[in-house]
């Protein structure tokens, strides 16, 4: 019998080589009793090597949760406490991610250990990843791991791809408004040798759902009536292809490809919606490692080089100015980490330097806007100090930034280059962890984060946005506390997580209207934002699962306008709810069996808003899914907004109401 | 060590914790809620009869209207209606970018004008009202006027895909009857002085039969500009009955008049180097019984870049806003004195908090009063200068704080009477 893909928490501790030194190691070996009997174990607070080596509180998607319940990458990330995930539009829309109140810019998402970030400051679209080459997603709340160069305010979203080893798979789906899904992953080699796996997802959808239009006079409800969303078509296709080889007994080297493109029409506002405004995107990221380990020093080398390249077209004006644009963007990362994997004290520094450029041309005039590049370097210093039941992991970062801009004035071929003040920044994170007993750990963490301003938010665009070299940096201080308590034993288990974070943000960045049609970054002030988090995983024998989140955030404007001061940070609820009940494996015939899972979210109002007038409403929502397992294939359908709760994230912008989804997959062999 | 649970016993210790929590955190839940409080503001039904300054403050990201007494120079209605009034997924009561009309109905409802979404509001009347401007293109809509038993409305931006709707076109002067329905336009895309642009016409002002309008007139993805030029649209008639240049301005955007004479200001190119923006910026005056234009002052003579606002007092002065920065370096938005004939030298009369803080200016000719919003004055965002008779002292009248639910004072109108 063929059994699908479950990961348990003892399965990720035994790859990753360290459930043995710890404590809580016989824990970890009755649930590796688990793995062996193809059970299933729930998702919950767990940390990976890295995670456990710093100090950090993280949670984890389990490869079981992204792929046995064909879930999207943002549908995952949404159920965790502490996480909201703002889409704009319907199947396949672009789809950003904020952590415990921060906004995407303020979030790192890295590719393993390479963080993907983009010049403009553009967030990673979480779409754009192919699902099925992911073995699990760490999220990283209020720090991220130290060796990404970057402490960001927010934290870090960590895509950590499946491990190489023969196999493949497939899935394909089909959906409301015209979205279907192809994906498929093959991979070679050896799990722990040399080996590679190609990922490819091609995802389409027309994003035609129906919503209550206001006829444009929204205080009149008499002429409301039911429209169609238009211009909302969808088609991307991305892949992640990798390959490792053994050079020697002592070094691996890897390549990886993460690409995509993406082509969109822009459907604007529901106000002026567009017929035709449309959009391209093409991305390529290719990363180059080689690391080394010997006689306890782990070093490793890593190239990183990124090309972005974005085609707006609206010549016809639909969206605001007549536009047709090319933005290319450019940019480079090479860095160095070394790190002592031995003693109580282990040393680690890491060294990166990296450059970008944006340029963009204007098909309408066939002019080429001037071009900006950044280059920055980052020296981080830190050590892992473990005793018998604690750890305590420090970490001190130095950054510089040098931005600059090319102007040809007057378009005679006369250069002349504008600097932004050279900036250096400090940040650092000091996480520690105690366990309490074998299965109860507790963690405190202190951190210093800072954001650069991106390279539009110093030089504008050239348009409607103007220039603000001399804006400062978002800081934040960040203060967390956790606790992690696992119950139970075998089959019959829960865990319980309770975090909570106290954040002082200074010098926000936000885009100020500075006269018609023109806007300008600008600092406006800072911010404290408090919250809490508590997630329950529950197993009740080999078949009924039940999880529940909730988070907490209490975000407040601390303005020096006294007009903003106390209101709450627009777009961010202050609480959200999530619980789940699954049967899962249920056998209905040889080799056939069943799952069924039905999910409620509730997400409390927030704001739209800086004045804190516009509201967008609490809503719930309960989705439900079903499944039929049967050798290699499994099928399974899901359903989300049950009740078709009128949903919108951004005022403008209505999202689908009740959705469903029927996905068939088949799987190969066994993979890792 | 000694575990704080006895693993035999677990199974219904966590059923009854994981339930607990479950049941728990769903009823605290309902409680977090930052929205939980009073948001209606759906307070302006109720008809208002005297004479008020309609006050709009926004943002730009949402907006408020309130009602002020100039009589007293106090908050007489507070954030009567605002953004948040109504919203839907395709669109909240009010967007950011609101702007006061000029003439507003007989029964005393003024015009306010949803620049986003292309509607107008009608407000101080018994009920609310609201139309739709376009057919669900972005029309832009500038300012409002009354002509007999019609409205006028200007439409800055043309529709894209235009069908055979009234409310279709754009780039014109739409006309509506008292319930909205549209009855003609009168198209302006033929005066933009730029070959192939949009006229882009501004606020302008009614002389009887005549309507009056400056015009940007800017290329089609807003990268360059034309010269400045008004035109004299025939109400009656439905035709553009004259232009006129309005020599070495540009971005012309506001006129206004007082005792029949009527001045109007002109902001330069903003995306020009700021010493060209203020060459082209300036104030001119416009003389529509000979048809002349002369250009009283331009941006170079003060300084800076000449602002939207205008108000004027007949022959005798008139009053203007010199844009500030908001860096490289900062530099306050000022308020400024200047001679509609030309002859005495501007004066600074007022300084505003910060850069593009200063958005309105209305001048109370019969209390002799000049009043300035300020957005990012913590004092007062509504700033009241007694001016006295011309030659005299300003002094400080009073300081409103208007700033309701966080918004400041931007855009000011004054509506009479019924």
């Amino acid at each position: 019998m063929t059994t699908w893909p479950t990961v348990s928490w003892a399965a990720s501790e035994q790859r990753d080589g360290v459930s043995r030194d710890l404590p809580g190691a016989a824990t970890a070996t009755a649930a590796r009793r688990g793995v062996t009997t193809g059970n299933v174990t729930v998702d919950g607070h767990r940390r990976s090597r890295l995670a456990r080596r710093e100090a950090a509180d993280v949670a984890v998607v389990s490869r079981r949760a992204l792929h046995q319940e064909s879930r999207d990458l943002s549908d995952a990330l949404d159920l965790l406490p502490g996480l909201h995930v703002v889409r704009v539009g319907g199947h396949g829309a672009a789809t950003h991610v904020q952590v415990r109140g921060a906004t995407a810019a303020q979030t790192l998402v890295a590719l393993g250990d390479i963080p993907l970030r983009s010049p403009t400051g553009r967030p990673v679209d979480l779409e754009a990843i192919p699902v099925l080459a992911l073995g699990s997603i760490e999220v990283w709340r209020s720090r991220g791991p130290a060796s990404l160069g970057d402490t960001p305010i927010g934290g870090v979203i960590r895509l950590r791809p499946r491990k190489t080893g023969p196999g493949a798979e497939a899935r394909a789906g089909y959906g409301s408004y015209g979205a279907t899904l192809v994906e498929a992953r093959g991979a070679w080699g050896q799990r722990h040798g040399d080996g590679g796996s190609a990922s490819a997802r091609w995802l389409t959808g027309d994003g035609d759902f129906p919503y209550l239009h206001d006829a444009g006079t929204p205080l009149d409800p008499s002429d409301d009536y039911l429209r169609r969303r238009g211009n909302n078509r969808v088609r991307r296709l991305s892949g992640l292809l990798r390959h490792r080889l053994h050079l020697g007994r002592r070094w691996r080297v890897g390549l990886t490809w993460l690409g995509g493109w993406r082509s969109q029409g822009l459907p604007g506002l529901a106000v002026a919606e567009a017929t035709r405004a449309n959009a391209e995107t093409h991305h390529h990221n290719v990363i180059l490692r080689g690391s080394n380990n010997r006689a306890g020093h782990a070093t490793e080398v890593w190239a990183h080089a990124a090309t972005e390249q974005l085609n707006v077209q609206d010549r016809l004006g639909e969206l605001g100015p007549v536009q047709a644009r090319t933005q290319d963007v450019r940019a480079g990362e090479l860095g160095v980490r070394w790190r002592l994997g031995r003693g109580a004290i282990r040393p680690r520094a890491a060294l990166a330097a990296r450059l970008g450029g944006i340029r963009t041309d204007d098909q309408l005039t066939g002019r080429a806007s001037p071009q900006a590049t950044q280059a920055a370097a980052t020296l981080s210093l830190g050590a892992d100090l473990r005793g018998e039941r604690w750890r305590v992991s420090p970490t001190v970062r130095a950054t510089g930034i040098g931005s600059r801009r090319y102007e040809d004035q007057g378009w005679v071929a006369h250069w002349t280059t504008v600097d932004a003040p050279t900036r250096a920044l400090l940040s650092g994170e000091l996480g520690g962890a105690v366990h309490l007993t074998p299965r109860w750990v507790a963690r405190v963490g202190l951190g210093l984060a800072n954001r650069a301003p991106t390279l539009v938010e110093l030089f504008g665009n050239d348009g409607t946005v103007r220039p603000a070299p001399r804006l400062r940096d978002e800081r934040a201080l960040t203060a967390t506390c956790a606790s992690e308590l696992r119950l139970g034993r075998d089959t019959r288990g829960g865990t319980l997580a309770i975090s909570g974070f106290l954040s002082d943000r200074t010098d926000l960045i936000q885009l100020v209207r500075a006269g018609p049609g023109q806007a300008i970054h600008t600092n406006v002030g800072h911010a404290t934002v408090v919250g809490a988090e508590v997630a329950t995983t529950g197993q009740w024998g080999d078949h009924l699962f039940a999880q529940a989140s909730w988070a907490v955030l209490r975000g407040r404007d601390q303005s020096a306008d006294p007009a903003y001061d106390g209101n709450a940070l627009p777009l961010r609820p202050a609480s959200r709810w999530h619980g789940a009940v699954a049967l899962r494996r249920l056998r209905v015939a040889t080799h056939v069996h069943a799952g069924l899972r039905v999910a409620t979210r509730w997400q409390a109002g927030s704001f739209a808003d800086r004045a804190n007038l516009v509201v967008i409403p609490a809503r719930a929502e309960v989705d439900a899914s079903a499944d039929l397992t049967a050798g290699h294939w499994r099928a399974s359908l899901r359903l989300d907004n049950a009740f078709d709760a009128a949903r919108f994230d951004r005022v403008g912008l209505p999202l689908p109401g009740r959705v469903w989804m029927l996905n068939l997959a088949w799987r190969m062999a066994e993979s890792s | 060590m000694i575990p704080v649970f006895s693993t035999a016993s677990a199974t219904p210790r966590i059923a009854t914790l994981a339930a607990s929590l479950m049941l728990l955190s769903q009823c605290v839940s309902g409680c977090v809620d930052d929205t939980l409080r009073d948001a209606s503001g759906h307070k302006g039904a109720a008809a208002v009869t005297a004479e008020r300054l309609l006050v709009v403050a926004t943002d730009y990201g949402s907006t408020s209207l309130s009602w002020v007494d100039p009589a007293t120079m106090t908050v007489s209605s507070a954030g009567f209606l605002h953004s948040g009034t109504a919203v839907s997924a395709a669109g909240a009561a009010l967007s950011g970018d609101v702007v006061p009309g000029s003439e507003g109905l007989p029964d005393g409802r003024f015009p306010v004008l949803d620049r986003s979404h292309s509607s107008v509001l009608w407000v101080g009347g018994e009920t609310i009202s609201q139309w739709p401007l376009s057919d669900g293109f972005q029309a832009n809509p500038q300012d409002v006027w009354r002509h007999g038993d019609e409205i006028a409305v200007v439409r800055s931006q043309r529709d894209p895909t235009p069908t055979d709707s009234l409310l279709s076109g754009g780039d014109d002067v739409l006309l509506l009857n008292f319930d909205g329905a549209p009855l003609a336009r009168v198209p302006l895309d033929g005066e933009a002085t730029l070959p192939g642009g949009v006229a882009f016409a501004g606020r302008g002002v009614r002389l009887g039969d005549r309507l009056w309008l400056p015009l940007a007139s800017f290329s089609k993805d807003f990268s360059a500009i034309g010269a400045g030029r008004l035109v004299e649209v025939d109400l009656t008639q439905r035709t553009v009955a004259q232009h006129l240049a309005v020599p070495t301005l540009r971005n012309c955007t506001t006129l206004q008049s007082s005792s029949g004479v009527l001045m109007g200001t002109c902001s330069g190119f903003f995306q020009e180097s700021e010493t060209q923006q203020a060459l082209h910026s300036g104030v001119f005056r416009l003389d529509p019984a000979t048809a002349e234009v002369k250009v009283v002052l331009t941006g170079d003579a003060i300084g800076g870049v000449v602002g939207f606002p205008v108000a004027v007092d007949g022959s005798r002065r008139a009053w203007i806003v010199r844009l500030g920065r908001l860096n490289n370096p900062p530099r306050p938005d000022e308020v400024w004195r200047l001679d509609p004939n030309g002859v005495d030298p501007p004066a600074l009369v007022w300084q505003g908090s910060r850069g593009f803080a200063i958005g309105g200016i209305w001048y109370d000719a019969s209390r002799r009063r000049l009043w300035v919003s300020d957005a990012g004055d913590a004092a007062g965002d509504l700033v009241v200068l007694d001016v006295g008779a011309p030659g005299s002292a300003m002094t400080l009248a009073a300081r409103l704080r208007t700033q309701l639910g966080g918004l400041p004072a931007v855009h000011l109108a004054h509506r009479p009477a019924p």
